[in-house]
């Protein structure tokens, strides 16, 4: 803080021959110096690109088909335990040999590790669509209500938010998939595919809350200086709402988006879980942990403390990540005290 | 004593009403205010806090924001009514042919772009042009407003400028298109005197070469005296005396402009107390009745309490809106007796904080 106080001081009051020229500190540059002060924040952009590149690569890093049923060599079964020799049959039914199930397999024999990592990909699709849905629509519904505030827009887009909102989120998710059926959806020629459907279910119900958010901030910005003095020299409504306004509402959305993006994990987790998610044999962690848990008991838990992990980590690296977001682009935060 | 010039005005303000409608009733910001601008010159608007000076200039460019309504009136730029244009029209007039700039530079620039980018878009608002030659453009201006090695400093962040020169980027923004008439909202208000006196000779030099009128929004009677060639005085939303600085300052006709006179330090005085305008600026939701100054006013007589007055042409070239306007006398002697009548009640604040008029 005391660092940051004295350059912005200098940068104020220096007289303008003693400034070097040229020297440049774009918005980037301070944003990831106060970033990457805070261990935790480092921590958690960490996790979240190991789980990212994970999730895209999965194919690649996946040791088996995740869908591959392994027999359990004798004296096994499944679900076989880590470090398992499993065996590998051809397409005709003859043991050709042995593989490691690293993190063990589940009650049909399935590798763990390749679910997970499939798994962990699918969660990723899901989760970034979740919030890429709810922010799409809700920061436009939001900007809109906040440009044309007190006008019976904002009062139309905001009321609906506010009966958006009342819903709880999975209730919603399952009422919706009740109706439509779980699994792809066939209207006619055209067929919803489960994922969209999943997405939209829990994104609907976040909308509000990047609306509201976006809403505050444009109000925010709406009542400074320079949006008056950019309409006193020409700019237009949108040209104003475009550019000025959405650069700098940009960072409370990037960190609403993140801390968000845990809770869609929890969320579509959950949904997964109640088998209404993704439908087997696709890869979940969310139902992994749904089978698994009836193995618990018998001693079997590998199968589910591994999924359970990973869905915990990851939720742990987008909280700490948005929480490390929020606090290096808070604007009260590079100042000092004023 | 300065007479009005003959020719057309350049803005041309009748009657002018802006309304804003809120919870605790109706402001009148601006109550009926009139007032010419021309070619070429310095028009000064003068007044304490709240007396509407803002929202005037605002309401000339159509920029008051809801609440506020312009309620009725004309602001006719080169004879025609900018209040009867579409916004679309406004757009292309504000920054191109009337520009504003603002009073705090420390706000009034975005804080994400760098000011070069800021000033060539203004200037691609308005004009067709590619963006080298509008960044070529904008370095041009830069220097042209005293910023120095504008080469480097057109890429450089608001933050990155000190509050002088920001003003003056803000500045070069406003006169990037060469505009008719630049209304500046107390322009140095945020800034100290030796800062004020330097953006003010710029603002000087870019007059003259750009055949600017200048409409200067200040409660600074010091900055009226120094850059002004014809004053207005604002009170209570409207105009209540307009004249040649030099005649307003040697024989303020309205007995505000006197009290305002009085208020402001002179070194030749060997006197210990300022003299204030007695009570408080007008609550512009209730304005009294008659007269608003009259519940202040040290001449008031019972008809300025029902009766509205007028602005009057008391000699030529000059007005004021008092019934009994006539020529005061500011010989010592009079002040000094004033000065005794008004000395009931403690010293206030003095409503502006003017300097020797230069």
């Amino acid at each position: 803080m005391e660092t940051n106080m004295a350059t912005t001081d200098q940068t104020d009051e220096a007289v303008p021959a003693a400034q070097a020229p040229g020297t440049h500190h774009s918005q980037f540059e301070m944003f990831w110096k106060e970033f990457r002060r805070n261990t935790l924040s480092l921590v958690g952009s960490a996790i979240i690109l190991t789980m990212l590149l994970t999730a895209l690569f999965a194919p690649f890093l996946a040791p088996h088909d995740p869908t591959t049923q392994f027999e359990a060599p004798d004296g096994e079964h499944n679900p076989m335990p880590m470090g398992t020799e499993m065996l590998v049959e051809n397409d005709a039914g003859e043991i050709v040999g042995t593989t490691t199930a690293y993190l063990g397999t589940d009650h049909h024999g399935r590798d763990i590790l390749s679910r997970i990592i499939y798994g962990l990909r699918t969660l990723m699709t899901v989760s970034l669509g979740v919030v890429g849905f709810a922010m799409a629509l809700g920061v436009t519904a939001g900007a809109i209500a906040g440009y044309y505030r007190n006008t019976w827009v904002d009062e139309i887009i905001m009321r609906f938010m506010d009966i958006l909102f009342s819903f709880p989120s999975l209730i919603l998710a399952i009422a919706v998939l009740g109706v439509l059926g779980v699994g792809s959806t066939e209207y006619g020629s055209f067929t919803l595919p489960n994922i969209v459907k999943v997405i939209a279910v829990i994104g609907v119900v976040y909308i509000p809350s990047f609306a509201r958010v976006m809403r505050g901030s444009v109000l925010k910005e709406m009542e400074e200086d320079y949006i008056d003095a950019a309409k006193s020299l020409g700019a237009s409504d949108r040209h104003i709402l475009v550019k000025d306004i959405a650069v700098n509402t940009l960072p409370t959305v990037v960190v609403q988006g993140t801390l968000y993006m845990g809770t869609a994990v929890l969320a579509s987790a959950a949904l997964s879980f109640l088998g209404l998610g993704i439908q087997p044999p696709n890869a979940s962690l969310g139902l992994m942990l749904s089978n698994a848990r009836g193995y618990l008991y018998s001693g079997e838990w590998w199968y589910s403390v591994f999924p359970g992990l990973v869905i915990v980590v990851t939720i742990l690296g987008f909280n700490l990540l948005g929480d490390g977001l929020r606090d290096a682009l808070d604007p009260r935060n590079d100042g000092g005290e004023r | 004593m300065s007479a009005e010039p003959d020719e057309q005005p350049v803005l041309e303000i009748r009657d002018l009403v802006t309304r804003f409608y809120t919870d605790e009733g109706t402001v009148k910001a601006v109550d009926g205010s009139s007032f010419d601008l021309y070619e070429g010159e310095t028009l000064g608007i003068v007044g304490e806090s709240g007396s509407g000076k803002s929202v005037t200039a605002l309401s000339m460019l159509q920029l008051v924001d809801s609440p506020g309504r312009i309620e009725r009136g004309s602001v006719r730029y080169r004879g025609d009514d900018l209040l009867k244009k579409t916004e679309a029209e406004m757009r292309s007039i504000r920054g191109n042919d009337i520009a504003m700039m603002f009073q705090d530079p420390m706000t009034s620039l975005n804080p994400v772009f760098t000011v070069g980018d800021q000033i060539s878009r203004v200037i691609k608002t308005h004009q067709d042009v590619s963006d080298k030659a509008a960044r070529e453009r904008t370095i041009e201006l830069m220097a042209d407003v005293g910023i120095p090695e504008p080469t480097s400093r057109v890429d450089n962040y608001p933050h990155q400028f000190s509050g002088g020169m920001r003003q003056r980027a803000l500045l070069a923004m406003a006169i990037s298109c060469e505009p008719d008439v630049l209304i500046a909202d107390e322009p140095t208000t945020a800034l100290d005197v030796t800062i004020e006196t330097q953006i003010f000779n710029v603002l000087d030099r870019l007059q003259e070469k750009y055949g600017m009128s200048i409409i200067l929004i200040t409660h600074d009677l010091g900055v009226v005296a120094g850059t002004c060639d014809r004053v207005a005085v604002a009170y209570g939303g409207r105009v209540v005396e307009r004249a040649g600085v030099d005649a307003l300052f040697e024989n303020p006709r309205h007995p505000y402009t006197r009290g305002l006179m009085r208020s402001i330090p002179r070194l030749t005085d060997d006197t210990d107390r300022l003299t204030p305008v007695e009570g408080d600026v007008p609550n512009l939701t209730d304005l009294p009745s008659g007269c608003s100054f009259h519940p202040r006013c040290p001449h008031a007589t019972a008809e300025c309490e029902s009766y509205d007055p007028e602005l009057r042409e008391v000699e030529p070239g000059r007005e004021a809106a008092c019934l009994h306007a006539r020529g005061y006398d500011l010989s010592p002697s009079a002040i000094e007796t004033e000065r005794a009548e008004a000395d009931g009640g403690g010293p206030t604040a003095p409503a502006t904080d003017g300097g020797e008029p230069r």
